[in-house]
């Protein structure tokens, strides 16, 4: 299958801002599904709180491209959040979602409640306890919008991150 | 190659494929109008004829086929170029015998679909 990544969100936005971009529409009537990668997934506007980004993202420029292209099937990249879960749910089957591991095991106490644990960093930044359930839950649903990318991958930290994430992804999936 | 202002009617009941051709053609400097159905078409094609017609085939009430016949027995002769989802065998040589300029399975390749536009526009 053809996926377009597109790492720069420039052309996208212009449907929305400015006037309809064709190469959208080319990438739409192949049926070709669009990835939204982490970073391009969240809305860049310094002012917008990091825990927000994902949520605004969605709201200023995802709800506008599936209607700008009814046809285009997106695929939101890394989804970290409640409002993230609920978009493609409610947006399913145009839209799809991707869960990481660490998403689903780890919330911002675990990063930074008890001191700063920098290789828990990655983006987009885990979130609350509340955004944590809910990705679990959606990753369980059996939906076929919530899927995984990738198998476990430390994103930023090393062995020790590794070992840590890849102890508490045994123990989730025990859990489970 | 065809003028910049070629006029094309795109007739297709999805209105995603409607929007899509419509933004890819328009930015490939083809004046295109768009029709969700056959009979919406057919209300405004004596008044404006296009140069190009791009039917989609399978359309509730009438058919691209039938639309093509239908057009055909009122004497307006537009080239045609049918666009389909479904390729079923035998389908392409029934609109071809129907008149069809050309018959295109989606997912549609834009060069090769304009490339059909400017060959069916210099025909007719």
């Amino acid at each position: 299958m053809r996926v377009a990544a597109v790492r720069s969100w420039s052309c996208m936005q212009r449907p929305v801002n400015r006037e309809p971009q064709p190469v959208v529409s080319l990438v739409e009537l192949q049926g070709m599904p669009c990835s939204v990668p982490p970073l391009d997934g969240e809305e860049a506007d310094p002012a917008i709180d990091v825990f927000d980004r994902e949520a605004v993202f969605i709201e200023r420029r995802l709800q506008k491209w599936t209607r700008e292209f009814p046809g285009l099937r997106i695929i939101l990249e890394h989804l970290s959040s409640k409002d993230g879960v609920d978009f493609v749910r409610s947006a399913s089957p145009q839209v799809g979602g991707t869960i990481t591991p660490y998403h689903m095991q780890l919330n911002r106490t675990d990063w930074l409640g008890a001191g700063l644990k920098p290789y828990m960093y990655c983006m987009p930044v885990i979130k609350t306890e509340k955004d944590r359930h809910a990705l679990r839950k959606a990753a369980t649903s059996g939906q076929a919008c919530f899927f995984s990318r990738h198998g476990f991958r430390a994103a930023s930290g090393g062995q020790e991150a590794g070992r840590e994430w890849h102890s508490r992804i045994v123990q989730f999936a025990g859990c489970n | 190659m065809v003028q910049a202002s070629t006029r094309i009617a795109l007739v297709d009941d999805d209105a995603s494929v409607r929007k899509a051709l419509a933004r890819l053609l328009s930015a490939s400097s083809f004046e295109i109008t768009t029709f969700g159905s056959a009979r919406e078409f057919l209300k405004s094609v004596k008044a404006a004829p296009p140069e190009c017609l791009i039917v989609d085939l399978q359309m509730p009430d009438i058919t691209g086929l039938d639309l093509q016949r239908q057009l055909v027995r009122a004497g307006i002769n537009i080239p045609t170029i049918v666009i389909t989802a479904y390729n079923k065998p035998g389908l392409r040589e029934r609109c071809q015998s129907a008149g069809a300029s050309a018959f295109l399975v989606k997912p549609l390749d834009c060069k090769t679909l304009i490339g059909e536009i400017n060959t069916a526009v210099h025909r007719g």
